[in-house]
């Protein structure tokens, strides 16, 4: 079976700067696929290229196996960006613009009106819009021929948590009731830990990590390694105390937070520690990775070296 | 196809350019009729060089038509027309609504033709909207005595003309960023054509071999092509129409098909 979407050594100069470089990228059937990097890391850059908008300097896109520079969009919905509209048109005559070009049948600009919550105002002017119903009319429009891959780039942007909430929702569900695969970039880590199995991240133009969500963050404790955050009613007494004791390292953590990585002792040795040293420890959890301790980690290793 | 072309046509026709230019287009075919009618109740005896005014006008039906062809021809409605293509292209590169076609399984010659397409029946609105009134205002004053066949030519010949106009400004409008920006150029670039022709006439007549040929040849004077129902068709005016049309449009295109649209 061929990827939904797969580049290879995708890459795109302006001048001197490579905005994206040698990209190779496989999102597979039935995928949630979150691509993730800082700003400027080149995430807009690279979908352009997928979608064909702008000339690649290098390397191959092929989408459900197909290479041929327009058929191969047959089944790709996309919203680029901020979507543009005809302003003085309103929400339903520029889907209808948008439908003879997708080939989609008219009917199916009330569908994708229902599916988005944007019905009772699609004959008001896109002029008279609020971001977020521009934001949601760009999703309708990007649903419209049924598409079998959907290319959003952060398609959350301008959106409250409601309608946030609405588009993963309605993403979660095509993808499991129509086998739809979603290709996302964002910034949101919290959103796309939520929303994607898989994910790919950019920075300065290169993939820098790709895998399944799960097994990504596995890898972030390294070894047999375990990371703890300590409450405590006196955390500067308990960090002095942590110090001390062997096979213990404090980490960088927030302000009157105290996270320790456990090498070779495991937590209640360490609360046995702590207590007979006199400290009064409230809470002392196993700290889960998040996919921002993974994206701050990939894309902050640089900016340090 | 046909799908495409109706929605391109109610962009076309929805814009300010579109709309201002049917418009216009309009009033300068009723202004046709009332000023010839106004001319033939005169009783001022104006003169110009000795002769009075009603006798240099044709006062007749194809005089009504061919004025209106004259007003609708002479500047503000062909730069409406290159309004048109530059927002077209330009205007929608730069807003980001072309892109949105793009994204879509159609390959790009598909999207520019059918853009071109829906400019050249906006000029051919344009030329319906003058000679409709004028016919009918004519009739009504002067009644259908003449013979219109070659004013109708003309109009036919000024479609010729804005296409040639179209394929122009498409060809700038691809390289050039902003509406304005086209609209300028296009203007620039005929004001130099301009200024050409006037050198080549001068050459011509101090007998520079080829002077005659090149100037006949240049843009300005096959956008003037339409001129010849009244003064004799001159086939180099159509040669050079048929030069720029194929020009224009080779550019056009093949710049369309690699352009970065973000
Ligand atoms: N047309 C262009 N000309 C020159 N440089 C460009 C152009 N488009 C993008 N770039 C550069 O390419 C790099 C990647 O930009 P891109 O917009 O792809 O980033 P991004 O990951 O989408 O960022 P964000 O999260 O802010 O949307 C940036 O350094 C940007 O300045
Ligand atoms: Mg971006």
């Amino acid at each position: 079976m061929s990827a939904a979407l797969r580049t290879d050594g995708l890459t795109r100069r302006f001048g001197a700067r490579t905005a994206v470089d040698r990209v190779s990228l496989r999102v597979e059937e039935g995928d949630i696929y979150g691509f993730l990097g800082p700003n400027g890391a080149g995430k807009t850059t690279a979908i352009r290229c997928i979608l064909g908008l702008i000339r690649r300097d290098a390397g191959e896109v092929r989408i459900f196996g197909e290479a041929h520079p327009v058929r191969q969009r047959r089944g790709v919905g996309a919203v680029v960006e901020t979507p543009a509209f005809h302003p003085g048109l309103s929400g339903r005559a520029n889907l209808r613009r948008a439908a003879a070009y997708a080939g989609a049948p008219a009917e199916d600009v009330e569908r994708v009106l229902a599916l988005t919550g944007l019905a009772d105002r699609a004959g008001d002017r896109v002029r008279a819009y609020s971001l977020g119903m521009r934001q949601r009319l760009g999703i309708a429009r990007a649903l419209l021929g049924r598409p079998r891959l959907l290319v959003l780039d952060e398609p959350t942007n301008g959106l409250d948590p409601r309608g946030m909430h609405d588009v993963r929702r309605l993403l979660a569900r095509l993808a499991a009731e129509e086998g739809l695969t979603v290709f996302i970039s964002s910034h949101l880590l919290a959103e796309v830990q939520q929303l994607c199995n898989r994910v790919g991240i950019l920075h300065r133009g290169r993939l820098v990590a790709e895998g399944a969500v799960d097994a990504l963050l596995s890898g972030l404790g390294e070894g047999r390694a375990v990371e703890v955050e300590v409450t405590a009613r006196d955390p500067e007494r308990a960090r002095a105390v942590a110090e001390g004791l062997a096979g213990v390292t404090v980490l960088p953590a927030g302000a009157g937070r105290l996270r320790l990585r456990l090498d070779g002792l495991d937590a209640a040795e360490l609360n046995r520690a702590l207590v007979e040293a006199g400290v009064a420890v409230s809470a002392l959890v196993p700290v889960e990775h998040s996919l921002e301790d993974l994206f701050l980690r990939l894309t902050g290793a640089e900016e340090a070296s | 196809m046909t799908r495409m072309l109706a929605a391109e046509l109610r962009v076309v026709f929805g814009r300010r350019s579109g709309q201002a230019a049917l418009a216009l287009a309009l009033a300068l075919g009723v202004l046709a009729a009332a000023t010839l009618h106004i001319l033939r109740q005169s009783t001022v005896d104006a003169q110009v060089n000795g002769l009075p005014v009603q006798s240099m006008v044709d006062l007749s039906w194809r005089g009504v038509a061919s004025w209106g062809l004259r007003a609708r021809n002479f500047f503000a409605l062909p730069t409406l027309l290159v309004f048109a293509t530059a927002a077209s292209l330009a205007g929608e590169i730069g807003d980001h609504t072309l892109r949105e076609l793009l994204v879509r399984p159609v390959p790009r010659w598909k999207v520019l033709a059918v853009r071109l397409f829906a400019l050249a029946i906006l000029s051919a609105a344009t030329l319906l909207a003058t000679l409709v009134p004028a016919l009918a205002g004519g009739a009504a004053i002067f009644g259908t005595e003449a013979d219109i066949g070659p004013v109708l030519l003309g109009y036919l010949a000024s479609w010729a003309s804005d296409l040639g106009l179209i394929a122009l400004a498409a060809a700038v409008a691809v390289f050039v960023r902003g509406v304005a920006g086209v609209v300028v150029l296009v203007v620039l670039a005929l004001l130099a054509d301009l200024v050409a022709r006037g050198a080549l006439t001068v050459a011509a007549g101090l007998g520079v071999d080829g002077a005659e040929t090149v100037r006949a040849l240049l843009p300005g004077s096959s956008l003037a092509c339409w001129e010849g129902w009244a003064s004799g068709w001159d086939p180099a005016a159509f040669a050079g129409l048929a030069l720029l049309l194929a020009a224009g449009l080779a550019v056009a295109f093949a710049r369309f098909q690699r352009m970065d649209v973000p």
